[in-house]
């Protein structure tokens, strides 16, 4: 059981208020499904909790020029088959399908998923590549950062004591000529996975590449960018060019530096980085050539 | 007969899916407290003060206790190693050093951390190769010698210091079945195999409600396998005499072995006596992972001796079960493991040294198969690599090395209702074992597997009921057999209602209390139907007698010559009958009165045994029966990840006669689902300082139903092939159906991928491992 106060505040300059009001001792509570198991364990202690439950307006997602915009409190649910509507968000709509389960997702949040800072996350990881954006408020106002900078380590990221994450921004991108794709390994499902792979491609006319981001999740305390991957594949050509995938999937490989866990070694998480970065790119590359 | 063999419904199930049926975590008396257990973070530390005076002092805190407060016993199945609460020493991390209780739980966990332990940290044993040398590192038990032992072991030139069990086949010239081989051109096949830690992880975690009433009577509810064995247990533990315990079994969230003893409740009760209050006690789920019984490791050295045509003629086999700090539940594995190896083939010679041994880990305890689906795992891995070898087809091979009906087996005891053969065949035939797998794109391969299994029932073992009959017909069962999940409510209430010839909402089970219920030894060893089933067909009969007698006055015939079927009473051959009511009143001048009667059947049913020999294995009947079954796998592995899916799986098992198909069908698929979670999946994590690393449900993978085959590739097949004394013919179903499933899905990897991989569980891992190092060495044959 735990003690301390509960409140729900209906608007984001309330929580803003509240959260300044509490300090340290104040938690966001969005879908509660992470947050309640830091309870259980005792790894937080709050002396307020404070419900963005009925905060209804972090709840829209829209669309504009600059990108899709999806409110903090929409859940993980919400966003499967969204790509229907926003084809921008086809990554992160599959990846989500295999987060947790139906149940955690129809009340896991969005907002959650990033202020978590999972190290396994397949949200964070599929953001960045798809390199999102968050908008932060706070009672002295609002700030926007890069996704890639947001999460700083294992269960870390850079939001200041105050403040409430309120909406993530998804920018636009040419769908004839770019695509993202996200994979994961698991022991079974539901689970976090093993590793995790976010791919991010663009063609130039001659099928070259443009742009590429491949990001990598669980295998340091945030997803980690592989730039040497990404730089093998910039100019070059890779529609149909198995060879340069494959190259710089082993790049990706012997970028991440994993540390043994239980479920699995150092070395196996490597090689899958490998497998997954191969297919994340190969999958990315047929999108994006349509 | 018309309700035995048909797939009544459970008699539980309107309960357990309203939520209404009770479990032990539903108790709550009043002015109840709440129990929590002050646990070794030390693998191995000598005791040195316990400080307790913080955590008495706290508010709502109503007792604290320690070995100071309890009898100075040791307690075992067996051999008496192990005190409630840690004495002097401790000898595993999470062993309990103390326990507190108070008004609630959050309380008595927060005075917990207040109690002050001071150790001598002792040096730490977990390598079990290490443990059973003559001058191991550690001893972990100094005062062995003196313990109470209620077995002997193997007659040895000297005991390594932390052996607790040595037990040995000796059948036929084993020298010779190698030397035969060796001379006349057949194959040597030596291999060693290990299996992982897996834990029961029921549903329902451990727990009990203990209370005293005034004249110093312990009534405890917990969920556990057996009333009788807690019952003994708990008066062993605080002194009293068994007459003074009473035991109910609530309703029961899964066991699997893991529920034999209660430990738990025993430590409750101590509390609950300080207190002068009910506590209860219920495990956390990373307590219950990490602290109580697992299915340990054991290492199994296999040697063959095998013709050139695949006829095995000797079979050398050595193992250790990696006990933790005290033998507990596992006491009788290093034996009863190795009653799979003669239960299935002829063997010319069958040699076994079997050990068990202590190391600074989890205590080893039971988990469906005791003991058999580990030494299955090794052995029907073997097979397959000597079909390999010989070039025979897999099925065949097992086949022509199979016992027949009548034969003397390697341990004396003759092979009875021997289906072997039927259960491989029957199997095979459903997963198309003739057809090779259609191939798959790479990195995807598939490939079958098929294993063969047995399943004792031990003995010497006896189950009471009694069967009350009331005015209106009906049947009251009072049994001590306990439905864990598994269905023997069910059954019972169809033979009584079969018995009776009447409809099953007419019978009803008087369920485990030691104060109402007769003896029932467990619900352990697959053996409620075969055991309990009897007793409650005699205990129908002696009442049917009963009833006879009482109505032949009336009816004016002979005993011998009334019939009892629903609800009458009739005379053989003529029309005359009266009704089961009609004995409960006497006519008057006046009317009608109640009769003074009481019909109560009562009957046991025992099986005795004749000794195994320590030495030798040979016994005459060492065990109650043996069950059989095969399973089949059709697997799917990506090498690059290592993933392995079963795509098809098929359990054939023999139950003699299936009571209650459908029930026999859940068994299949659920024995198969958690075999499937022990071969690929399950795998209990420690770190060097031997505490759990994965004591979650996050963490400790059982598989979920993503895992599964889909249900139109997942085949129930039974097999009934009558054991004699089995009641209607049957035999238990419960764990045979997970003794195959390891080496059926080994097998399968190898036909897919060409690799084998020792020790389970079968990770992606392991299998991207053994891949790269086949693709290394450039082959894949076996040696
Ligand atoms: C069994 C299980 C399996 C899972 N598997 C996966 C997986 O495979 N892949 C994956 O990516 N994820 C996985 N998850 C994580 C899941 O996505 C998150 O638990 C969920 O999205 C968290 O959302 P929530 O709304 O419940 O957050 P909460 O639990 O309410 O909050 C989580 C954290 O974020 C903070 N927070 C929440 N909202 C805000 C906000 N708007 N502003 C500032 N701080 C905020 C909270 O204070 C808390 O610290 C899994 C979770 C579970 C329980």
């Amino acid at each position: 059981m735990v003690d301390c106060h509960y409140l729900e505040p209906t608007t984001v300059s309330e929580v803003c208020t509240l959260l300044a009001e509490h300090g340290d001792g104040a938690k966001v509570v969005a879908g509660g499904q992470s947050l309640a198991l830091l309870l259980r364990n005792g790894l937080i202690q709050p002396s307020h909790l404070i419900s963005i439950q009925h905060v209804t307006e972090l709840e829209d997602i829209t669309a504009s020029e600059e990108g899709v915009k999806i409110g903090a409190k929409v859940t993980l649910n919400r966003l499967i088959g969204i790509d229907d509507a926003h084809p921008t968000l086809r990554a992160l709509s599959d990846a989500i399908k295999a987060v947790a389960d139906p149940q955690i997702r129809n009340f896991a949040t969005l907002g959650g998923a990033i202020c978590e800072a999972h190290p396994a996350s397949d949200i964070t990881v599929v953001l960045i590549s798809l390199n999102a954006t968050v908008k932060l408020a706070s009672a002295d106002g609002e700030r926007v950062v890069p996704m890639r900078d947001f999460v700083t380590g294992a269960f870390a990221t850079a939001a200041q004591p105050g403040e409430l994450l309120t909406e993530v921004i998804v920018p636009s991108f040419d769908l004839t000529v770019a695509a993202a794709a996200h994979r994961r390994f698991v022991l079974r499902a539901g689970d976090y996975p093993v590793v995790g792979v976010g791919a991010f491609v663009s063609l130039n006319g001659a099928g070259q590449c443009q742009e590429a981001r491949i990001v990598v999740g669980n295998c340091s305390g945030a997803p980690v960018h592989a730039q040497e991957a990404e730089a093998r594949l910039k100019r070059n050509n890779i529609v149909g060019n198995n060879g340069v995938l494959a190259a710089a999937s082993e790049l990706a490989a012997a970028h991440v530096a994993p540390s043994s866990d239980p479920m699995a070694s150092n070395e196996y998480k490597i090689d899958l980085v490998s497998v997954l970065t191969k297919e994340a790119l190969t999958e990315a590359v047929a999108l994006a050539i349509g | 007969m018309n309700v035995v063999g048909t797939s009544a419904k459970r008699i539980d199930g309107i309960e357990k899916v309203t939520g209404t049926a009770q479990f032990t975590t539903d108790i709550v008396l009043p002015r109840m407290i709440h129990a929590k257990l002050k646990r070794s973070p030390l693998a191995h530390a000598k005791i040195l003060r316990i400080d307790t005076s913080e955590a008495e002092q706290m508010p709502g805190v109503r007792a604290v206790v320690t070995a100071a407060d309890l009898p100075d016993v040791r307690l075992g199945i067996l051999t008496l190693d192990e005190h409630l609460l840690a004495h002097d020493k401790t000898r595993l991390v999470g062993e309990p050093v103390a326990a507190v209780a108070a008004d609630t739980p959050e309380i008595a966990r927060a005075a917990c951390e207040q109690i002050e332990v001071e150790y001598e940290e002792l040096p730490s044993l977990f390598d079990p190769e290490e443990a059973i040398k003559l001058d191991p590192p550690v001893v972990l038990h100094e005062e062995y010698e003196e313990y109470e032992k209620l077995l002997e072991l193997a007659e040895m030139d000297e005991r390594p210091p932390n052996l607790w069990q040595a037990y040995r086949i000796r059948h036929g010239d084993i020298d010779a079945a190698f030397k035969k081989v060796e001379d006349e051109g057949g194959h040597i096949i030596e291999n060693r195999y290990a299996t992982g830690y897996v834990h029961t992880a029921c549903m329902e975690p451990h727990g009990a409600v203990a209370q005293w009433s005034s004249d110093g009577t312990l009534t405890l509810w917990a969920g556990g396998q057996s009333p009788y064995i807690a019952r003994d247990g708990l008066a062993k533990a605080l002194d009293l005499s068994p007459s003074k315990v009473r035991v109910i079994i609530p309703f029961v969230g899964g066991a699997f072995g893991g529920k034999l003893t209660v430990k738990e409740g025993a430590i409750a009760a101590s509390l609950a006596r300080k207190a002068r209050r009910p506590v209860k006690i219920i495990l956390t789920r990373a307590e219950d992972l990490s602290a109580t019984a697992a299915r340990t490791p054991f290492i199994f050295d296999v040697k063959d001796a095998v013709t050139q045509d695949g006829i095995l003629i000797g079979r050398k086999v050595t193992s250790i079960l990696w006990g933790g700090g005290y033998s507990g539940e596992g006491i009788l594995k290093p034996i009863f493991s190795t009653h799979l190896y003669p239960g299935s083939y002829r063997l010319a010679a069958l040699w076994v040294d079997s050990y068990g041994v202590y190391t600074n880990r989890v205590s080893g305890g039971a988990l469906r198969g005791y003991g058999c689906a580990e030494s299955a795992w090794a052995v029907e891995t073997q097979m397959d690599i000597i079909a390999r070898k010989c070039d025979i087809d897999a099925v065949e091979l097992r086949i022509n090395n199979l016992l027949t009906e009548g034969e003397r087996t390697a341990i004396t005891m003759p092979a009875h209702a021997f289906s072997a053969h039927e259960c491989l065949t029957k199997c095979a035939d459903a997963i198309e074992w003739e057809t090779p797998s259609e191939p798959l794109d790479p990195p995807w391969y598939r490939g079958k597997g098929i294993a063969l299994g047995n399943k004792y029932s031990f003995a010497p073992t006896a189950s009471s009921t009694e069967l009350k009959v009331h005015e209106d017909a009906s049947c009251e069962l009072r049994t001590s057999a306990v439905d864990l999940g598994q269905g023997a409510y069910t059954i019972l209430t169809q033979i009584v209602a079969d018995e009776f010839g009447i409809e099953i909402d007419k019978v009803k089970l008087v369920t485990p209390d030691t104060a109402i219920t007769p003896f029932d030894h467990v619900a352990g060893s697959s053996r409620q139907t075969f055991h309990t089933g009897n007793a409650t067909r005699m205990a129908c009969d002696d009442a049917k007698r009963q009833i006879r007698e009482l109505a032949a006055p009336k009816l004016e015939a002979h005993p011998a010559d009334l019939e009892v079927s629903g609800g009458h009473i009739f005379v053989k051959g003529s029309s005359k009958s009266i009704e089961v009511e009609d004995l409960f009143v006497v006519e008057m001048l006046a009317g009608k009165r109640p009769a003074d009667v009481e019909i109560l059947g009562k009957a046991t049913w025992e099986v005795s045994a004749s000794p195994h020999d320590p030495n030798t294995g040979q016994g005459e009947q060492p065990m109650a029966y043996m069950g059989h079954g095969a399973q089949a796998a059709e697997v799917e592995v990506n090498v690059e990840t290592g993933q392995v899916r079963v795509r098809k799986f098929v359990s054939a098992i023999d139950v003699g006669k299936a009571m209650n198909p459908q029930g026999v069908e859940m068994q299949n698929y659920g024995g198969g689902c958690m075999g499937i979670g022990i071969a690929l999946h399950e795998d209990m994590c420690f770190d060097t300082s031997g505490q759990m690393t994965n004591a979650s449900l996050m963490d400790y993978k059982i598989p979920s139903i993503v895992e599964m085959p889909l249900n139109e590739y997942m085949e129930s097949i039974i097999v009934e092939v009558p054991h004699e004394h089995g009641p209607y013919g049957a035999k238990g179903a419960g764990e045979i159906v997970v003794v195959p499933t390891s080496p059926a899905i080994g097998n399968a990897i190898y036909d897919a991928i060409g690799v084998r991989i020792w020790d389970q569980p079968l990770t992606p891992e392991k299998v991207v491992k053994a891949w790269k190092e086949k693709k290394a060495s450039g082959n894949g044959s076996e040696s």
